[in-house]
């Protein structure tokens, strides 16, 4: 579905089918409503393609590579996050260090730790990532990864997937291209999703209505 | 050549589930084969298993570390409720030479004594100057002396001391020490003790992976180990669950009931030999 039809058919069911008063409105509105849902879990598994999806141009569900050499102790690593992250979707190795087929004689794991595992690791050595344990944790606009002594020197990598958070500005000048901006086949959104954030973009723009009458 | 220095064992060899430590298969437990100084000679029990057990039960699954202290928190425990092993140790090997294998084992003990090299089981030290034998920390108790293959028998300090009595088959312990009349680092004579040993704990260290790692208990254990870690788990903050805790706190109490019994089945207990000290 095109942008620019979103935005009509929001239109539509206010009755301004050709935006006169929320030409402005309606964009933004449509964006939050989106962001909205995706903190709210409010979408399925499969309504959302991500970058490693063929087609999609602009996924909204994309992903940043962190890449490292393990190398002897030295075994704490941090990253400054990308600007664009609105939700960490997923963590996971990259590549060959796969939990489905290792290529290596190790198969490596990787976890989540608390701010306050975080902390108390610095002296309780049962905390610490041992075996082929790597843990991470993120906070403070940085990814932290620690990883055990004993996983083999080499490259690691490891694939942080996350929502960028949907932009009208974005997507206001990819849809100034010629063909306009498609949000199925460009961004990755399916139909239903989509037509679910009209709902609630008509919703929250009629209680705006509303409440200016009241 | 990759960049993949550790091990290049497989897998398959690594978690195979019968693995047992193979160094700790030394004739008399000596564990001169290998670079463990548990001398347990049983059937070792792979922690990688054992974690296994423990992590199925639990929604949350613990890290290595955690399951590791909690493990060695029980193995304490058994070591002092239940009791320790019997063992016969060779502590030195009779001959003056030694496999280059014998001596890796010893490294540590090269800044001391060079010509020791070999000669004596790992943390087994003998002073030359006293004559004596220092106990490793994990013997419990000290029971019998046998130099090739004969017994020798206990006696009074001054009496191993007296200048005269210096080819008698005595021995006297004090602490940590076992004195002799002669200098058993000199002479090719094999020297075999029979101790109470405690149950070693899981260690891991650099290059020696905690998956590697073996429980050097004997198997029937395994459930007890497997319900006493469990219930500690089952009480700490992450972990917690009544349901796990109450389930596994019957089954220890059972198991730990039924191996306090057969433990007299399972070792000799050696009631008509009075043991000469205990500390």
């Amino acid at each position: 579905m095109l942008y620019d039809n979103i935005k009509k058919e929001i239109g539509k069911r206010l009755g301004d089918p050709f935006l006169d008063k929320y030409r402005a409105l309606v964009g933004n509105v449509f964006v939050e409503s989106l962001g909205n849902m995706l903190k709210e879990d409010d979408y399925g598994i499969n309504e959302i393609e991500s970058v490693d999806s063929e087609t999609v141009t602009n996924p909204l569900l994309t992903k940043k590579t962190y890449s490292y050499s393990q190398v002897g102790l030295n075994n704490t690593k941090k990253f400054q996050l990308e600007s664009d992250v609105f939700i960490v979707q997923d963590v996971l190795f990259g590549d060959d260090y796969s939990n489905i087929s290792p290529e290596f004689d190790f198969v490596p794991t990787l976890k989540e730790i608390s701010k306050d595992t975080q902390r108390r690791m610095a002296i309780e050595d049962a905390l610490k990532p041992s075996g082929y344990e790597i843990f991470y944790i993120i906070n403070n606009y940085s990814i932290t990864f620690y990883s055990s002594a004993e996983i083999p020197n080499g490259k690691i990598n490891i694939d942080m997937y996350y929502f960028k958070a949907p932009s009208n500005d974005e997507w206001s000048t990819l849809n100034d291209g010629s063909d306009g901006l498609n949000l199925e086949t460009s961004v990755g959104l399916s139909p239903q999703l989509i037509q679910r954030a009209i709902n609630r973009s008509v919703m929250h723009l009629s209680g705006v209505e509303q409440g200016e009458k009241e | 050549m990759s960049e993949t220095t550790a091990s290049v064992t497989s897998a398959k060899q690594k978690f195979a589930p019968t693995s047992k430590g193979s160094s700790q298969r030394g004739p008399d437990g000596s564990g001169q084969t290998g670079t463990s100084s548990s001398y347990y000679d049983g059937s070792s029990i792979p922690f990688i298993e054992f974690y296994q057990d423990i992590i199925g039960t639990l929604s949350v699954q613990p890290n290595l570390g955690i399951v590791k202290r909690e493990l060695n928190k029980v193995i304490h425990q058994i070591n002092d409720e239940i009791g320790l092993f019997d063992a016969m140790v060779k502590v030195t090997i009779g001959s003056e030479t030694s496999t280059i294998d014998g001596i890796t084992t010893q490294f540590q003990a090269l800044s001391t004594n060079i010509d020791q090299i070999g000669r004596f089981a790992l943390d087994w030290y003998f002073d030359s100057d006293t004559k004596s034998v220092k106990l490793p920390d994990f013997v419990s108790e000290f029971k019998q002396v046998y130099v090739d293959d004969e017994e020798w028998e206990s006696v009074p300090y001054d009496v191993v001391k007296d200048s005269e009595n210096s080819s008698e088959k005595i021995w006297h312990q004090t602490g940590r020490f076992v004195y002799f009349p002669v200098d058993l680092a000199g002479v090719t004579k094999t020297l075999r003790v029979r101790v109470k040993m405690m149950y070693p704990g899981v260690r891991d260290f650099a290059g020696y992976s905690i998956l590697d790692s073996q429980i050097y208990l004997p198997h029937h254990y395994r459930i007890l180990l497997v319900s006493g870690v469990l219930m500690n788990l089952a009480v700490i903050k992450d972990y917690k669950d009544p349901d796990i805790y109450a389930h596994y706190k019957e089954l220890y109490a059972t198991e730990y009931l039924a191996l306090v019994k057969k433990k007299d089945n399972i070792q000799s207990t050696y009631e008509n030999i009075s043991f000469k000290y205990t500390y």
